[in-house]
């Protein structure tokens, strides 16, 4: 699979008179998983639609591979990278299969079937996510981990090299976060995928990401492995709220709670 | 929990058996009203020997069953497609005013430069071209809210359906009405010139399903894969508006077809649009020249308009809708 190299130039973008973005500059490192963190309103969302087209920035450029996004057509776009957004709509009685078939729109002339090769791509990535036993089922049926699962098979059935995760993890309880990210990441590595998403929960972000970018005032504030750049100071910094951390094995880990001072109420 | 394979083979079987009984209430329809025949006269008089009753039949009966059959087939086409593109279960082309826009730009030509006649319906799209872009720049807040449009919808109709009878009433007074008047008085001329038109929209209503499929993701998913979702819209509603100004022109402003005959078919055969529009089509011929025969007969030999027979049999259905949604909870 071709290695996309994502880079963002000084990129500005407001929602009518309010700056979100200030001046972004980032690379994104090849075949790795990239994550972008920040307290709400950061920008982290708002930067992952630039970077996939679906936003124009006021000033600054998207580069995939040396060539500005806002001319590569959508459809070439489409065969570079795929995007998984946030509770996606689709009909209750679509079949999970359908939904993942969807996948191999950018590669398929209009009117023209599905080739031999689109279909074993399709199994493929349903396999891959773990939906094949389901991929006759009507998405209306599916568990929120299930329905996740079948949204990502269908950015895999696209055939990427780079993949965009908005918030993968939303809306889905703890056993299906962590099994959502283990095979987000386990995709990742197993087919040298650029994956760049976005991830509320601090813990994940620092156990999950290769490389996590901290956004502050619309600007990058950190860039780098997590345990190099993530310290107590910078989730302060981030997230505004001073928080115990826990060293372990060599990685970090934030206790998103603090101790409160009023003594536990009586039943 | 349906597999999808079941789901298609129900879903030829539904568009089969609706296929038999729009055939069979053709010929009901055919043969009951206020001549009276048998099956016996009817066939002789078609086939064997010139019977003038069954001559008055065809001439008259005969295009006002088609012509009913393809306006329904249309009006329901355009619901389908209107619905798919602005993601709204309630969105019907009479509602919101696209079938009064289209209608008034026919009367209006009609009135002005009669010889136009054969041309109305291309006037009468441009019509609901306009009124679709009024209601859709008036609704537009960053996106489309389905209350909204209908609202905005139900105001631009009313303006245009009051400019219609002001145009009625100028003209009423030479003899002769402009607007499109249902389905009474047709001939075989009115046949053929709704039929091309017909053939037109259909076609693309028919060829548009993988796209209305698409159109079922969000935008973003759809741009995503590289589609083109604002240019599918407007393909999309232009084929919507194409039937309902056709339909407008030819036989008036239905109401509640277009949204009557696709919801239920979407609750038969389920929201894949290559079996739900096919069978949409077929269910708003029947549903259609239904509504035009009991209307035919229940107070013969006077006769009950289709469109009032819609009106009273839809209005219950649409609030039994807006009521479903608000248990969905939005």
């Amino acid at each position: 699979m071709a290695v996309e190299r994502l880079v963002v130039e000084d990129l500005h973008f407001s929602y009518g008179r309010a700056p979100v973005l200030r001046g972004v500059s980032l690379t994104v490192k090849p075949r790795t998983v990239t994550t972008l963190m920040g307290a709400n309103a950061c920008g982290k969302t708002t930067l992952l639609l630039l970077m996939t087209k679906h936003l124009r920035p006021d000033a600054g450029r998207v580069l995939l591979d040396g060539r500005d996004i806002a001319e590569i057509p959508w459809k070439d776009f489409a065969r570079r990278a795929a995007v998984v957004h946030q509770s996606g709509a689709a009909p209750d009685d679509l079949p999970v299969r359908a939904l993942v078939a969807y996948g191999r729109a950018p590669h398929t002339a209009p009117l023209r079937g599905l080739t031999r090769a689109d279909e074993a791509r399709i199994d493929w990535a349903m396999e891959a996510t773990g939906v094949a036993p389901i991929a006759g089922q009507a998405l209306g049926t599916l568990s929120g981990g299930q329905r996740q699962r079948a949204f990502l098979a269908m950015a895999l059935a696209q055939d990427t090299g780079l993949l965009f995760l908005d918030e993968p993890t939303a809306f889905l309880d703890v056993r299906h976060q962590v099994e959502t990210l283990r095979l987000v990441r386990q995709l990742g590595e197993a087919h040298g995928l650029t994956i760049v998403m976005v991830l509320h929960d601090i813990n994940q972000a620092l156990m999950y990401s290769d490389e996590v970018i901290g956004l502050k005032d619309g600007r990058v504030f950190v860039q780098g492995p997590p345990a190099d750049v993530i310290d107590r100071d910078v989730i302060f910094a981030l997230y505004g709220i001073r928080l115990e951390t826990r060293a372990e094995g060599g990685r970090m880990w934030v206790l998103p709670v603090t101790p409160h001072m009023g003594r536990p109420r009586s039943p | 929990m349906r597999a999808g394979r079941r789901t298609a083979a129900t879903g030829v079987c539904a568009c089969l058996v609706l296929a038999a009984m729009t055939a069979a209430l053709l010929l009901a329809a055919m043969k009951s009203g206020s001549i009276r025949l048998t099956w016996g006269d009817l066939l002789r008089g078609l086939f064997q020997t010139y019977d003038a009753r069954v001559a008055a039949v065809y001439d008259l009966r005969f295009p006002r069953v088609l012509i009913a059959l393809l306006a329904g087939a249309m009006l329901s086409g355009a619901g389908l497609l209107l619905q798919a593109v602005l993601k709204n279960p309630l969105a019907d082309p009479g509602l919101i005013g696209i079938s009064g826009g289209a209608a008034f730009a026919a009367a209006a030509v009609a009135a002005c430069f009669p010889a136009l006649y054969l041309s109305l319906p291309l006037f009468a799209f441009l019509g609901g071209v306009l009124a679709f872009v009024v209601i859709y720049a008036l609704s537009w807040r960053g996106g489309l809210d389905p209350v909204r449009i209908l609202l905005i919808g139900v105001a631009i109709g009313a303006v245009f359906s009051g400019l219609t009878a002001v145009l009625d009433g100028m003209t009423a007074a030479g003899g002769v009405s402009v607007s499109a008047g249902g389905l009474t008085q047709r001939s075989w001329a009115d046949v053929t010139r709704l039929a091309g038109y017909a053939a037109v929209g259909l076609a693309a209503a028919l060829a548009l399903a993988p796209a209305c499929n698409l159109m079922a993701l969000d935008d973003r998913t759809v741009r995503g894969l590289g589609v083109r979702a604002d240019r599918l819209r407007i393909v999309i509603s232009c084929a919507a508006v194409w039937l309902a100004a056709a339909a407008a022109a030819s036989v008036g402003v239905t109401p509640f077809l277009a949204l009557l005959a696709p919801h239920i078919a979407r609750r038969i055969v389920g929201s894949d649009h290559r079996i739900l529009t096919p069978f949409a089509l077929l269910l708003g011929a029947f549903t259609l020249l239904l509504a035009d025969t009991a209307g035919r007969l229940i107070a013969a030999p006077r006769e009950v308009p289709a469109a009032v027979v819609m009106s009273i049999a839809g209005g219950p259905f649409f609030i039994l809708l807006l009521r479903r949604r608000d248990r969905i909870g939005r």
